[in-house]
Parts: C-alpha cells; structure tokens; sequence
C-alpha cells in the first residue's frame, strides 16, 4: 500500500486537470473540482480509462480494470475533484480497493 | 517531410459528430454542398435535417448512414486534392462504401445505393423480431467471451480495441449483457439507438440478398488496397471488393485487428475522413507509434508545412 503524500496529491491533480483541459479543449481556468465530465465536458468513459493507463504506468500500479470498474458502480465519480479523490485511492490501494467498502 | 505510410480510415454512422464539421471543409472546398445536392437527387435524403442535425444525432438510421458516408467523401476529395498520398484505405462497420469511395472502386452515387440496398436488405430480416447492440467499456475479451457464453444470440460483432466491445442479439439479452458486464467491473455499457444487428448471424438473409443485387454493379478495382475489417486482408480486385461488402453484412469485424494490421504494414498516419472522432478515440487503446488525424486536425494537415507523404503500397508488405 502506498502512502499518499502532498507531493503525490498535488502530481495526481495536476495531471489530472492538464488532461481534462486537452482533452476536451477547455482552457485550465475554466475548469475546477466541481466540473461535471460528462454534462459540462462532453467526456466519456473513455477517458477515464485513459487517465487510468495514464496513472498505471507512471505509478507501475497492480490494479485492474474491473477492479475500479466494481468500485465506481458503488461509488460513482463524475466530477474532476471525485476523479481526483478516485486516482488518489487507486494509487493508494491498488487491487485491494475491492476490499474498500 | 515524413516518409510513413499512411492510411485513410472510415467512421461508421451513430458517432457523435464535433458539430463544425461543414466549416471545417468549407474553409477548403464546396465539396460539403455539393454531395449534399448530388445525393439529394439521388436518393431520398433529407437535406433539412442534415443540416438541422450537427450532432450527428438522427433520428432515422438511413439517413444517418448517408450523413456520414457524405461527410466522409468530403473529406476524401480533401485529402487527395491536397498534397497527401494515402497508401491504405480502411472503413469502420458501414464506413466500408466511403473507404470504397477513396479506392475509387465505387463513385459517390453507386457508394449512395450501396448504403439503401444493404439497409432495405438488412431491415427485411429483422422485421419479425427486437434486436439490438450494445457496448462494453472497462473489460478484456475473455471478459466478455465468458460474459455471454450463456446466449446462444449473442456475438460480439465488433473489438474496438483492447477495452471496447461490441455485442448484439435480441435486444432482451443485449440488456441482460450489459447489465452483466456492470457486475464484472465494466468501467461503462451503453445500450446503441440501433435496431438491427449488424455483422452477425442474424444478416445471413440480408448478406444474400445483398450479394444477388452487388453482381449487378459495375466494381471497379480499388486504386489503393482496401483492408478488410473481418479478416485484414488487402482487398485488391473488385471480385474481392464484392466478397468483403458481402461479408460486412452478416460477419463479424475486428477493428483493432485491422489497425494493428495497418500499423505493422509501416502506417505511421492515420486520417480519419469523416465527421467527430471516434476512431480517433479509439485508437488510444491500440498499440503502437502512429498518430490519427481527425477532422478537426484537417486545417493543421493541409496547411502545415509537414505534409504527409504515403510510399508506394504493396501487396506483399501487409
């Protein structure tokens, strides 16, 4: 289990708004933790499970796809600051996030 | 300059459009207003709601088709009228009579009545039941093999790339699929506005019927290979033309296959000819060094001093 520390909080949230901002063409300014990815953004699952290859590959994370999968069915995140808290947790347990209530 | 093979690759009807298409080939060509009036006197298209509808989002699904496959030969007369060489040309689903269109194996009016026969074709062997298609996000093949193991109907009629399926059967089972796949872990599932269930075994009828009406068209070669989405093989001739637009009816494609195919050929660039991104976004999942180029990239492409410059194909080097 990974310990998430300031520097790891603000790397992910960073990333996290930088893609947000290309991906969908919208300035940085325009966008903060409450922006709606889907009804403000036009986005799609896609590009949460891009975000995901992006943060596996940077962090060398052992989770799988429908591990996260069967978390967001219980626990929905639809906002930037949701996707951020959810990245953050990922990180933070991996596989074991199917144990998390 | 770059010396990389490149290929023009086809959307399908049902993707969602980024709404200033018309600008974006207005700003090069009258080929946008053009086709539209060509096929408006061709086949029953509704113009007002073409251009009424810049989402893409239409109601009637022939109308969509023909949307899309106009958009798409815009592009085209773009691409070849600027300094770009393509050296393969790939249709996604019913993106394959555009991709006829840019090998110049079919014109725009046969490519028009290709798209109405194999729809009438299609709609007839569905009349009786309810079917329909669906889309998996999140999960492997192996994932979604097992998922539907346990329905005789369904099939997964397309693999988007190594995340995306695509499923269809009667429409009751496509739900209880879905809704399946949300259980396993699938990051998301979309049931699709479509009625009918192409690429599978239910078009039998339809694939034979269309097959009867193809041995009365005049095919012509195609001027650059065509790669096959069901089996990835160059299609060179126009007999093979015939047999690939049969077998899109009722036979499964392989999408990321026929990118992975294309990639191995030595395909650096991709361009995406039509309208929205979707193979665009598709392709984030499929591996390799390449780059697609959608059509909101078009003004970069052609006005750019890095102009795309295919080499010579051959048939032997796929």
């Amino acid at each position: 289990m990974a310990t998430i520390g300031v520097g790891t909080k603000d790397e992910v949230r960073k990333i996290v708004y930088e893609f947000f901002s290309e991906e969908c063409e919208v300035s940085p300014d325009e966008l903060n933790d409450g922006v709606n990815i889907i009804n403000d953004l036009e986005g799609d699952s896609l590009m949460f499970l891009e975000l995901l290859e992006i943060f596996k590959k940077k962090y060398n994370l052992n989770v799988e796809l429908k591990t996260v999968g069967k978390y967001i069915v219980k626990h929905p995140a639809v906002t930037i600051g949701e996707i951020i808290d959810m990245t953050l947790l990922i990180i933070e347990h991996e596989n074991r996030l199917a144990d998390l209530e | 300059m770059r010396q990389e093979k490149v290929a023009a690759i086809f959307p399908a009807f049902g993707c969602k459009y980024l709404g200033n298409e018309r600008e974006i080939i207005g700003e090069f060509s009258d080929d946008w207003t053009n086709l539209s009036d060509r096929a408006a006197r061709h086949v029953r298209f509704d113009t007002g709601e073409l251009a009424a509808c810049r989402s893409g989002d239409f109601k009637d699904e022939l109308q969509s088709q023909y949307a899309v496959y106009l958009y798409s030969c815009a592009v085209s007369n773009l691409v070849k009228r600027s300094s770009i060489r393509t050296d393969y040309s790939a249709g996604y689903s019913m993106g394959l009579y555009a991709a006829l269109y840019h090998a110049e194996s079919v014109t725009f009016e046969q490519g028009l009545d290709l798209i109405h026969t194999a729809y009438q074709n299609i709609k007839k062997a569905t009349v009786k039941l309810k079917f329909g298609i669906g889309v998996i996000s999140g999960l492997v093949r192996s994932d979604v093999s097992a998922l539907i193991a346990g329905f005789a109907d369904l099939e997964i009629i397309n693999i988007n790339n190594k995340f995306s399926f695509l499923i269809a059967g009667f429409e009751e089972n496509v739900r209880k699929a879905l809704s399946g796949a949300r259980e396993q872990g699938a990051l998301n599932t979309r049931y699709l506005a479509f009625t009918m269930p192409y690429h599978s075994k239910f078009m039998d009828d339809a694939a034979s019927g269309f097959n009867k009406y193809l041995q009365s068209v005049k095919i012509h070669d195609p001027v650059c290979p065509v790669v096959s989405t069901i089996d990835q093989r160059l299609v060179t001739s126009s007999a093979e033309v015939i047999k690939d637009m049969t077998d899109n009816i009722h036979r499964n494609i392989n999408w990321l296959n026929t990118m992975t195919r294309l990639i191995g050929a030595g395909v650096g660039a991709f361009i995406e000819c039509g309208p929205g991104k979707s193979l665009y976004k598709m392709a984030k999942f499929i591996d390799g060094a390449f780059t697609v180029y959608p059509a909101d990239a078009l003004r970069e492409l052609i006005r750019s001093d890095r102009v795309l410059t295919g080499v010579p194909a051959t048939t032997s080097g796929i």
